[in-house]
């Protein structure tokens, strides 16, 4: 039996909480580590205003992770609220990564706490700064775990069907299924370069409003070098992505680059609109979307043509694509202007106004690729909820008022959205780093720098 | 030992650890809401504080170890309770989150304080105790149709079913009166004479409505005629009395600087092995007391 508008429901459900945790989860996993390495660049280099940078970033890091906390809460028990039947199929398996996830989030809370209450208790900057390791590794171990069970999802492996239940569960197997090395690679590289994207806007604000503090000059830059090195990175993988869907999810590949008629010398498709089967106004690439699925450039490309229509996801994820690729590739370029420009020194006009803004505009055009990044793995992965095993509507739940849940769940994402916005705004605007580093100096009488 | 006894074992420490945190976090998150309303912050907010801020995310880790696991250990449980707790568990869900954050942006992001994050927080931590105990009350039966195979919950019944209604005033009473005996001691052991007697006090005044709600929990129970019904609730309940019990002669002995206790010091897995040994004992008394009925 299934319950269509609970299955409409649900998913719409699923996707507002996911699409509202993500934000918080990608600065929770990323943050920790700009946090560490601003320390650890200011231990290096004897430098306050990077310490200064990590203690600041820590305390605004504690709002946002604790909106994490409760919205991975939410999305936790809402797979088994409104994905009953999936998770009555597949829970056993999944429940080790889950649980392993939860595990290392409590690692990192404990530490993050003890970090946190331990500022100038320290006798030693090294100890204190060795604290940050377990966050950061907490942090990002909490991705892995979460990721590997969306791997889980797209490429299932590690048990046997008898009687539709699976059985004989290998666990391990499950874990390391073919989609886990691409998927988690690739969700904690753009984690931590939305994450220095996202902080160095903020920078890039405050330098826009009129301060003038050499603080926000040092946290662009370095913000701007790890934004670059994770940007690249995570094109890279992002290619690595590609080939490992031609091999497991060819459907997903070729609905993504719409890709009809299965044929070697396959031209990468970007942008465009579709009218019918036809693309119109697109930049066809040659021989690129062959040598990303194959690292061929003659190498065949299974199409759309072998497969069944009821088995495709919807053609739509192309522009999630494209968005997502356009932006990656912009923040590449942007924070190699910047970095190569600051190296050279001549080129002025990365301090013009108009540049800042393009640095301020990374941080939110980041999260929306990363928003992009998830629709185009969920939506990609239609239609089914586990790949090959159960189509998404057969896992969803049967009971009504799913609805109404969403409005009610919609209603408390505004509320905490505004709430450490707000919370974070008056933070740093009652705090700003001019005065926090004179009541440091007044405080110390002075003996720093 | 089969792997079910095993899992519900496991389940079971992370569902009491979460009982027992939870109800002292949420008790002191009111306790200091109203304390700051009737003008008595001064003498209690210090002491809540001190406790709240390294454990209000470690509470929350073991509800997420409970779920998890009771999943992972019982899927099929995944379908029903996943089918008839759409919107009961969503309501907790909405508080948990509502509390979570906005007790994160009172205490990290306010320098001095917000009376309303506070209040907010404060009552919010108060009505998950009641929305979460509704699922006991479910989880006994009597609420649930089979409609083609699929679990339904029948929400009228549940409603207007007085039994549920007392349950909701059982976890009420018991999270204030197992925070505020908490709390006592906890001021106590901190040498805060003026807080100890305030928590104390408040222990005392929510004792009553604590033993007349579980009191009328048991009558309810008699007029239930179905075999086992109350399994759940009446272990829940024998837990919860030996809490208070425990607790209570605690902070009986602390008051009267008699430690006659020695057996159970202060020592927090002592504390749970005594739930736990409450736990084993209430399985043979149900049973006996079921066949007697």
């Amino acid at each position: 039996m299934i319950n269509e508008s609970a299955v409409y429901w649900s998913r719409a459900l699923t996707e507002l909480t996911l699409s509202f945790h993500i934000i918080y989860a990608t600065i929770g996993v990323g943050v920790p580590l700009m946090i560490m390495i601003a320390q650890w660049t200011g231990y290096k280099k004897n430098d306050e205003h990077y310490i200064l940078m990590a203690r600041r970033w820590a305390r605004g890091f504690v709002i946002t992770v604790a909106v994490g906390v409760v919205t991975g809460t939410a999305i936790g028990l809402q797979l088994s609220l409104l994905w009953p039947n999936f998770m009555q199929l597949a829970g056993q398996t999944i429940a080790l990564p889950l649980f392993m996830e939860t595990f290392a989030f409590f690692f990192e809370a404990i530490f993050l706490g003890i970090y946190l209450y331990t500022w100038d208790r320290f006798d030693s900057q090294k100890k204190h700064m060795l604290l940050l390791i377990p966050v950061a590794v907490g942090a990002s171990m909490s991705a892995v775990f979460i990721t590997i069970v969306n791997a889980f999802m797209n490429a299932p492996r590690g048990f046997d069907i008898v009687d539709g239940e699976l059985v004989n569960i290998q666990p391990f197997l499950a874990m390391f299924n073919p989609a886990m090395p691409t998927k988690v690679a690739h969700v904690l590289v753009t984690a931590y370069m939305t994450s220095a994207f996202v902080l160095a806007a903020i920078a890039g604000f405050r330098m826009l409003k009129g301060s003038k503090h050499v603080y926000h000059k040092k946290s662009l830059l370095l913000l701007m070098k790890i934004g670059l090195i994770f940007s690249i990175a995570a094109a890279v993988i992002g290619d690595f992505s590609g080939k490992y869907l031609a091999e497991y999810q060819p459907e997903k590949l070729a609905a993504a680059e719409w890709h009809f008629e299965t044929e070697g010398k396959a031209s990468l498709v970007l942008f465009g609109v579709l009218d019918g089967e036809e693309v119109k106004y697109a930049i066809k690439i040659p021989y690129a979307l062959s040598i990303l699925a194959h690292f061929n450039p003659n190498a065949e490309v299974t199409g759309l043509d072998q497969f069944e229509e009821e088995d495709l996801p919807p053609l739509y994820i192309h522009y999630l694509f494209d968005i997502m690729v356009s932006i990656g590739m912009f923040m590449v370029l942007v924070s190699l202007l910047y970095v190569v420009g600051k190296a050279r020194g001549g080129w002025q006009f990365i301090h013009s106004r108009w540049y800042r803004w393009i640095i301020v505009a990374g941080g939110p055009l980041s999260i929306i690729a990363i928003e992009a990044g998830w629709w185009l793995a969920e939506v990609g992965r239609q239609p089914w909820i586990l790949y090959g095993l159960m189509r998404t509507p057969e896992g969803a739940t049967t009971s009504d008022h799913v609805d109404l849940m969403l409005l009610l769940f919609a209603g408390v994402y505004a509320v905490l959205a505004v709430g450490s916005i707000v919370v974070l705004v008056r933070m740093f605007k009652k705090n700003p780093i001019e005065r926090e580093i004179e009541d440091r100096h007044s405080e110390k009488g002075g003996d720093i720098l | 030992m089969t792997l079910e006894i095993l899992g519900i074992s496991v389940l079971w420490i992370f569902l009491f650890g979460y009982v027992i945190v939870a109800s002292i976090d949420f008790g002191a998150g009111f306790f200091n809401a109203y304390s700051l309303l009737i003008g008595k912050n001064h003498i209690l907010t210090n002491i809540i504080k001190r406790y709240l801020s390294p454990v209000w995310e470690v509470t929350n880790v073991f509800l997420v170890f409970f779920f998890v696991g009771i999943v992972g250990f019982f899927p099929q449980t995944a379908f029903y309770y996943g089918t008839i707790l759409l919107v009961p568990v969503s309501i907790s869900l909405v508080l948990l989150a509502i509390r979570g954050s906005y007790y994160a942006f009172e205490s990290y992001g306010t320098r001095g304080g917000h009376i309303g994050y506070t209040l907010t927080y404060g009552v919010a931590g108060l009505l998950i105790p009641a929305s979460l105990s509704v699922v006991f009350a479910i989880a006994g039966g009597g609420y649930v149709d089979l409609i083609d195979g699929q679990p339904v919950l029948n929400y009228w019944t549940l409603y207007t079913s007085p039994f549920a209604w007392s349950i909701v005033v059982l976890s009420i009473a018991a999270v204030l009166y197992i925070s505020a005996v908490f709390l006592t001691w906890y001021a106590h052991k901190a040498n805060d004479s003026e807080a100890t007697k305030l928590m104390r006090k408040y222990a005392l005044v929510w004792a009553a409505p604590l033993m007349i709600s579980a009191l009328g929990i048991m009558y309810e129970m008699k007029s239930i005629n179905r075999e086992l019904q109350s399994y759940g609730e009446f272990m829940v309940d024998v837990c919860d009395f030996s809490c208070l019990i425990y607790c209570h002669s605690r902070t009986h002995c602390h008051a009267e600087k008699v430690r006659t206790c020695s057996w159970a010091p202060n020592c927090s897995i002592c504390r749970s092995l005594l739930c736990l040994w409450n736990c084993s004992i209430s399985i043979p008394t149900v049973s006996v007391l079921n066949h007697l009925r």
